[in-house]
Parts: structure tokens; sequence; C-alpha cells
């Protein structure tokens, strides 16, 4: 069952299309990736799918309803995390948690019951009586879905919840998201982070320039990059590599340094046989090779091909 | 509803910052004018202390004895000058110029001081020589055969006590004109309130959930409106019982104005909010507005617009002179003339801008 769907949905900010007649289908139990450079339009399509932002053109549909006639429906049944942390700085977490569940009509009993559940999913317990600002970005960050889910949504929605955050919170938040589904709640994820998308989300949705360039599971979209090969190099230094050059060789598409680990990532066209020349290239530059492998096709490199650009930096 | 007003004030009382400005600002301004520009308020009019004025009806058979009274006390350094009428000394008196005016009516029969309560000590010593002039009178008259003897002495002179009008001084003329200006500073609040919401995105929040805009919007108002008048009360209490400022015992009146300033004023805030996209921009107007409306209103120092009538123009529309003018007419005069004025002019000004803003509020382009 379809929970939300939009169809041939185009938005414009003065002269800009920042959606471009797109369309999605997000099912019910699902956990749906949006994924997309700065500018995608990522956040205006999360905007138009909570009913905060109305499209000029192309219509939305909250469980099978058109959401402009259900609209305040639609606004009980989707929580929604904000990329910022959206919290009161004056409340503690406790009260901010409850403020927000309050205005979904919440009182009494069912209201305390409500706000102490979800701080202890999200285990705040030590912290409900503290304020944001003496909580760490992590535990920001928590409060900040807490708040959007306490009032129990059937979807939610969150834009990029793990900014900024240590690793043990990072996947602390994830797990949190997957417990959240098993109990069936539909999910709405935006992120940077490839390798989040690829663990956590049952669909994902290429966007660029305001359209859905490619849309399907993890080893679907993988599926669609058959004509490049990944080459990676280990070397014991990369000082000296000039990766102008190195691109300038037939049919290497993009390369990647990793300074830090001392390795170089080549994506290179299928059809070339360029290996021989990549070694020369190495060895003319008098750059040791410690060792070479090469890879099937990653998300990221399906998101590299698609659009041309890189996720991050 | 309630949970939204009840979480605004939670929300502006513990933000103790903006609150301490909102009442620091306006007392220190007041001691601080009110000290260094005491001499602006200080009274011009030159007393002339030991004149004293009177007016006799008939002067008739005591002539001579009141002659010599009055060569008396020219010894003890009192000056009687006589009036042509009575109203003549009856006014000197009231503005201030002579401190006393004594009328003597036809026979002596009635002998009234009128004083103005500035040296009420001279004025008791010259009633005290009337006393003792117009007594042997009464001896000798044929009033003690109309029986009135037992209360002849006192009943001798009446005193007639005529306060001259109420005057601010620099603290209470300040205590008002620097309140009005704070009220005007309390769009501010309202600015701060909506700009906070926005940069800490929670407003976003709330536009997501069910509660409606215009309910959002009327508790911000409500709320606001109910810190300020917590805050004026506040300072008022300060200006009467510690600094003591005169606000007269027509509160009621006083607050009903103010009352409808702070509309007026929130109104302003709001309405800013929702026209400018930039909050330095609604910052730089209000400071604006605020200033040019308390120099333009005299708040300052009042101003005499003899040489530039049009700014005098303006001036006379704006809602902190309305608001000025109807305070010192019930302070200091006891009168409501100007009170329909002020309130209406706030109370237009405030539903105008309150409709303008909550339809800017309600649609979906302004803030996000």
């Amino acid at each position: 069952m379809r929970i939300l769907q939009l169809k041939n949905i185009t938005k414009r900010f003065e002269d800009y299309v920042t959606i471009d007649n797109l369309s999605i289908d997000i099912n019910k139990g699902e956990i749906y990736g949006l994924v997309g450079p700065y500018g995608a339009g990522k956040t205006t399509l999360l905007g138009i799918m909570a009913g905060l932002i109305k499209p000029d053109r192309g219509e939305v549909f909250f469980r099978e309803q058109n959401a402009a006639l259900v609209n305040k429906e639609m606004s009980y049944g989707i929580g929604f995390v904000p990329q910022e942390i959206a919290v009161y700085d004056e409340f503690s977490v406790y009260e901010n948690i409850k403020f927000f569940a309050s205005l979904y009509g919440l009182k009494g009993k069912e209201l305390n019951s409500a706000v102490n559940q979800t701080i202890s999913l999200l285990e705040l317990e030590d912290y409900s009586k503290k304020t944001p600002v003496m909580l760490t970005v992590g535990f920001k960050r928590l409060l900040n879905i807490a708040c959007s889910i306490c009032h129990k949504p059937t979807l939610l929605i969150l834009d990029e919840p793990t900014v900024g955050i240590d690793t043990q919170t990072r996947n602390f938040i994830l797990q949190i998201i997957r417990t959240l589904n098993d109990t069936g709640i539909t999910i709405v994820y935006t992120s940077h982070y490839i390798d989040e998308i690829e663990s956590l989300c049952s669909k994902i949705g290429i966007i660029d320039h305001g359209k859905i360039i490619a849309q399907g599971s993890s080893e679907e979209l993988k599926s669609i990059i058959t004509d490049t090969t990944t080459i990676i190099i280990k070397s014991s230094s990369v000082d000296g590599l000039d990766e102008r050059k190195l691109k300038k060789i037939n049919g290497v598409i993009d390369v990647q340094v990793d300074m830090s680990g001392c390795s170089i990532k080549i994506i290179s066209s299928k059809d070339v046989n360029n290996l021989d020349k990549i070694i020369l290239f190495f060895t003319n530059n008098n750059i040791s090779i410690k060792n070479i492998e090469s890879t099937v096709p990653d998300l990221e490199m399906v998101f590299l091909t698609l659009t041309g650009r890189r996720l991050m930096g | 509803m309630m949970k939204l007003i009840l979480s605004e004030l939670k929300k502006i009382s513990r933000d103790v910052r903006p609150m301490i400005m909102m009442l620091v600002i306006p007392i220190l301004l007041t001691i601080t004018l009110g000290t260094s520009l005491k001499n602006l308020f200080e009274t011009s009019i030159e007393t002339k202390e030991n004149l004293v004025l009177y007016h006799i009806q008939d002067q008739g058979a005591y002539h001579i004895q009141f002659q010599n009274l009055v060569s008396s006390l020219k010894d003890e350094g009192f000056i009687f000058i006589s009036t042509n009428t009575f109203e003549e000394g009856l006014n000197a008196v009231k503005n201030g110029k002579y401190n006393c005016f004594v009328y003597i009516s036809s026979n002596y029969s009635t002998v009234e001081i009128y004083e103005n309560n500035k040296e009420p000590l001279k004025v008791s010593f010259v009633e005290e020589m009337l006393r003792k002039f117009l007594y042997p009178l009464y001896i000798g008259s044929s009033w003690i055969s109309k029986g009135e003897k037992s209360n002849a002495p006192s009943d001798l002179v009446e005193l007639v006590k005529m306060p001259l009008p109420k005057k601010p001084s620099s603290i209470d003329y300040y205590s008002v004109t620097m309140l009005t200006m704070i009220i005007l500073y309390s769009a501010a609040t309202m600015i701060f309130s909506y700009s906070k919401e926005k940069n800490s995105k929670t407003l976003y929040r709330i536009f997501f959930s069910p509660v409606s805009r215009k309910k959002l919007f009327f508790a911000k108002y409500f709320s606001a409106l109910i810190i300020t008048m917590m805050q004026i009360v506040l300072i008022i209490s300060f200006d009467m019982y510690v600094m003591k400022a005169f606000w007269s015992e027509h509160l009621n009146a006083v607050f009903l104005v103010l009352g409808t300033y702070m509309l007026m004023s929130l109104s302003m805030g709001s309405l800013m909010f929702m026209i400018f996209k930039k909050e330095s921009s609604m910052w730089i107007t209000i400071n604006i507005i605020c200033q040019a409306s308390a120099l333009l209103s005299g708040s300052y120092k009042q101003i005499n617009y003899d040489y530039i009538p049009f700014l005098g123009q303006i001036a006379s529309w704006l809602p902190q002179s309305a608001v000025n003018n109807a305070l010192f007419e019930i302070i200091y005069k006891d009168s409501y003339t100007m009170l329909p004025r002020a309130v209406a002019v706030n109370l237009i000004l405030a539903a105008v801008m309150y409709w303008l803003s909550a339809k800017l509020f309600s649609s979906k382009r302004v803030i996000l």
C-alpha cells in the first residue's frame, strides 16, 4: 500500500526550478532513502512531502487521499525531523518533548506516557531535566528526533539527522530508525553519507536538479553501472601525484585520493584497456605501487556516474 | 490555545536578559534625564515674598485703624498693596506671583486670607496680626450682642488655601515619557519572539503540527501583552514607591491609555516581522521609529514647534504624543478630555496592524 505518492510535482522559487516534474511512490513499511548533492532539491521535496510547501504543479496523496483535502490528518500522521536542531533552549529535554507532543492533541496521562516512552526509546533519561545548551551535538540530535516522534506518526521524514555527530551516536540513531521501522513506521531518510543510505534504506532515490534520476534498491542501482570499473591502487606515499594528469589518461572518468591511507581510487571506462598506462604513469612519477585491485561498483560510483558529481565535497 | 500561551509565557520569562533590559532601561533613563535636566523643570515664576495684596470692599469707619496695622506690618517687613478688584488679588495668588491676598468685606464683617501654601509661616504671621487687629473691633461692635461671642475669635479671619496647579518635576515628567518610549520598544519583544523561533527553526516545527497559524499568532500576541503589562506595572510601582514620581489617583485611566498603547506597539512589532525579510532591517527600523517618535513627541525635551510648524503637525499625529498628552492631562489636571483621542488612535492602529500581520502570517510565503 502506498502511504505517500507524489505525482508530477513542480516547484519554482522565482525563476529557479527546484523540483521538476518529479514523481515518487513511498510504500508502507519501507525505508526510502533520498540522496543528492547540495542544491539538488532534497529539502524542498521533503517540505512538499510534509505538506509544508505547496507545489506549483502536481499532486500529493497521503494514504491514497489528496493531501490538499486531508491536510490536518496528514499533520497528525507525519513526523518531520528538520536538518537543523529545532528545539527551545529555554525548555528542558522533557519540556521540549512534552510541548511538541501536546501540539498533536495529546493530554494528561496519555501525554506523559508518550513523553516517557520517547525518552526511554532514545535513552535520554539522564538528560531529561537538562536544557539543550547543556547537551552535546549528538544528544541534541536525539532530542530533535524525539520531538518529532513523540506523537507516534505513521510516516517519519528525516532530513540529514546525523550531520556533525560522532560515529557512536550516528550508529545509535540508525539503530533507532530501524527500531521505529520495525514498529511499522514508514521512513523517508536523506543523508550525505552514502554508506548510511546503503545500509539503512530498502529503496533509494537519487535526486539531481530537481529530478529523480534513478530509483530502486541498492543492488538495482548498482546494476545500472555496467560500463565502468574501479581500480584501487595502494602506495607507500602519494606525494607528487598529479590528479589532473592522471585524469587525462584515456578512459579515466574520476580519481579520488585518500592521502592518509595512501590509496588512489580510479574510476575508468570498462571499454578502454588502460591499466598499463596507469601503471606507467605511477612509475614515471616515482610513486611505488604496493597493491592493485579492481572492485565492483558501489553506490558512490553510481551517484558519480549518474550526476557527474561527487556526493561529499 | 492555553498551552501555547503558557509555553510562550514560560519561554519569555526564562529569557532573563531582554526582561531586565525592558525593566532597567526606562528606570535608568528616568533617573539620568530627571537628574541632569532638572533645571528645565524648575518654576520660573518669581514670587514677591513679603508683599501682601489686599482688597477692602469699603474702608468705612475703621480706615485709620487698618492703616495703622499696615504701617506696623511694614515695620515687620510686610508691604501691603491694594488691588483694584477681588479677582486681581485672587489670580495673583493662584498663579504663584504672590503668596497671600487679604480680602476685607464692608464693615470688616468678613476677613479672608487666600494663600497658596508656598510660605505658610509668613501667612500665619499676617493672619495672627489681622486677628489681633480685628478683636478689639469685634469687642466694641454690635456683633457681641448677637450672641456670637463664644466662637468669635477663631472666626474672625478665614484662611482659604489655594494650592498652586500641579506641575511635573523632572522625575515625574521622565517617568511618564520614558515609560511610553519603552512601551513603543515592546514592538521589539514581538520581533524577538518571532525571529528567535525562526532562527531556531521551531517555528517550522510548529507550522508542521496541526496547530493553526491564527492560534499561534494570537498566542504570541497575547503572551507578549501579558509580559509587557507586568513589566509596566513593575516600572510604575518602582517610579511611585522608590523614585516618588507622581502618577495621581487616576491609575485606571492611566492603565487604559497605556494598555491600548501596548496593543498598538505589539501590533507594530508583528507587522514589522512580517514585512521585513532581514532581521537587521527590522531592528534599524524599530530604533528609528522609537527614537523619532520620542524626540518629536517631546519625550526627551519639550519642543517649541512655532518655527517648524510642519514638524509640529507630524508630532501631533504621533500616537506617542497623543498618549503623553493624555497622561499629563489625567495626572496633572485631573482631566479626561484627551483620553478618548489617545485610546481611539491606539486601538485603530492596533486593529489595522494586527489584521495585516495576521493575514501575512497565515500566508505560507512568509517565514519559510
